[in-house]
């Protein structure tokens, strides 16, 4: 990742040196004063180690070894003071170490300098994070999507003395113009790539536009699945659709959104949506990639938010995920529409468990296991009762040369039943609530109960 | 008002089969879906039964992706043919 941009479609993880099962040394800085986390407010170092960790087998690599290195001022030359830098230099000569991941993020100058130090490749957290996301997408947009982001994130790594770039792409370096510096033709080259790659995206959104406006019209309400990594979201989504989306115990097994329409107890369909997971410190440039893809999940009819309740930092999991829709802008918007969902219960010991299912009760959401299916038909109630309050069927009388009311009831809602009289037509529609309240403000019509009853009033 | 030509319920049906048959896309099928929705809406929506206008809604939807899939599988289709949708 911190290498070159590569000359490949896929320019994650074998590209810049790495391999599968490389032996790995994960290390999270731990500061006493300096850098910190926007989202990760409160987790204690050991939590956060476990997590980079777990990043770092999601790509395969083998984690010999991990640690909570304390570090009082950070060294703007290596990050570490010159004895830790010797002693982790021991360990990985010793251990044969080919990754050390740095679960921070950590400058150009201390990366290329402990690289040097260590004679061994070095990766900050969202190079790690960007490798996954490299390994896990599937379609053409994800793919765009990712190498957009990484491309953002090496230009702005780009440092003095990195690699000629004009030489590894292949060319014969007679592009850049005389006096251009290494420096100037490195960025260039990135420049040109991101140009090249955001027409290509926008080719592909092109195509996907339409298919959005394809799914908008798909006359059924849509369910999305939202969470932390590795909350259960997949092993949920199979749990509600009776498929086999792969469900792995791995940070960010999903990456490209998969939907099912499934028929609900109570007749209706849905179309079910489970998505990519969220995690802290998100790097910015994914954030940035993704959000139309974000966005468009998040317009669903309703939300589940997916929590792993038996995680000891299960707070401050809820918390990323909330920042992240607040950077969103999103973050008010979801209150009603929103469920949440304490998943893994079947993980809590007996007595936390009660405590939660009464947590449970008080706080509006639902216990369940995914894996087990209890609480699953709860939440299944939950969802009928939400998505039944938030379409109210209303019946109006509109007459014959009301054509574009009529017009905008089926556009924007459910035609249930319609009756053509003499001089009008009665149609039963389920709408939103803010589609009833659009409706009836733009037309100047009320639904024919509400009418009925002013009528009675005014007539005593 | 003007004039719309509303499609048949057979209509629909021959270009459903059409997509199972690979004679027609399905990106072909859900345009000409959506377009026409789109002059139902504009010109005269009283000319369609909740019934049909489901089912155009629905082949409209035919090119939605779920991953690397369809969201609507062959037999989804067929149900559609078959007055299952």
């Amino acid at each position: 990742m911190t290498g070159s941009p590569h000359s490949n479609d896929r320019p994650m993880v074998d590209g810049d040196g790495m391999r599968h099962h490389d032996r790995a040394l994960v290390l999270h800085p731990s500061f006493k004063t300096g850098p910190r986390s926007v989202y990760s407010g409160g987790r204690s170092p050991e939590s956060r180690l476990e997590e980079a960790a777990g990043l770092a087998r999601a790509i395969d690599l083998n984690v010999i070894a991990a640690e909570i290195i304390r570090i009082n001022e950070p060294k703007p030359a290596t990050l570490l003071g010159s004895g830790g830098v010797e002693r982790l230099g021991a360990l990985i000569a010793e251990q044969e170490i080919a990754v050390v991941v740095i679960d921070a993020a950590i400058t150009p100058i201390q990366q290329r300098n402990l690289e040097r130090a260590w004679k061994t490749k070095v990766i900050d957290r969202t190079g790690l994070i960007l490798e996954i996301f490299g390994e896990r997408a599937r379609t053409s947009e994800g793919q765009l999507q990712v190498e957009l982001a990484a491309l953002s994130y090496q230009r702005s790594r780009l440092v003095r003395s990195w690699t000629h770039l004009e030489r590894q792409r292949g060319g014969f370096g007679f592009l850049g113009g005389p006096g251009e510096s290494q420096l100037e033709i490195d960025r260039r080259l990135i420049d040109e790539r991101i140009i090249r790659n955001k027409r290509d995206l926008e080719d592909v959104k092109r195509t996907r536009g339409l298919h959005r406006k394809a799914r908008r019209r798909v006359p059924y309400p849509v369910v999305a699945l939202v969470g932390y990594t590795n909350a259960g979201k997949s092993t949920l989504f199979n749990r509600l659709s009776g498929s086999g989306v792969l469900a792995a115990d791995l940070l960010f097994a999903t990456l490209d959104p998969t939907m099912r329409r499934i028929t609900l107890p109570d007749g209706h369909e849905i179309i079910l949506s489970d998505t990519v997971g969220f995690i802290s410190d998100l790097p910015t440039e994914l954030v940035a990639a993704f959000r139309a893809t974000l966005e468009e999940v998040l317009e669903a009819d309703l939300l589940l938010h997916v929590r792993d309740a038996s995680h000891p930092e299960a707070e401050g999991q809820k918390a990323d995920v909330e920042a992240v829709l607040a950077s969103l802008g999103l973050g008010e918007m979801l209150g009603e529409r929103m469920i949440e969902v304490l998943n893994k219960i079947d993980r809590i010991e007996p007595e936390a468990r009660e405590a939660l299912l009464e947590q449970a009760k008080r706080h509006p959401a639902v216990a369940i296991s995914a894996i087990s299916g209890e609480g699953c038909d709860q939440l299944i109630a939950i969802i009928e009762a939400k998505l039944r309050n938030t379409r109210q069927p209303a019946a109006y009388r509109l007459a014959h040369d009301q054509g574009a009311a009529t017009a905008w009831l089926y556009e924007h809602g459910e035609v249930l039943e319609r009756r053509d009289q003499e001089g009008h037509s009665e149609l039963t529609v389920r709408l939103s609530p803010e589609d009833t309240e659009r409706f009836e403000r733009r037309f100047g019509v009320a639904a024919i109960h509400d009418a009925d009853e002013e009528a009675k009033r005014d007539h005593g | 008002m003007a004039e719309v030509a509303v499609p048949t319920r057979e209509e629909i049906v021959a270009l459903l089969q059409a997509v199972l048959d690979g004679t027609t896309s399905r990106t072909a099928a859900a345009e000409w879906a959506s377009e026409v929705q789109e002059e139902i809406e504009e010109l005269d929506h009283d000319a369609v039964e909740p019934k049909m206008w489901h089912l155009l809604r629905l082949a409209a939807s035919l090119d939605v992706k779920s991953g690397d899939a369809y969201l609507h599988d062959e037999a989804t289709i067929r149900d559609w043919i078959e007055g299952r949708g």
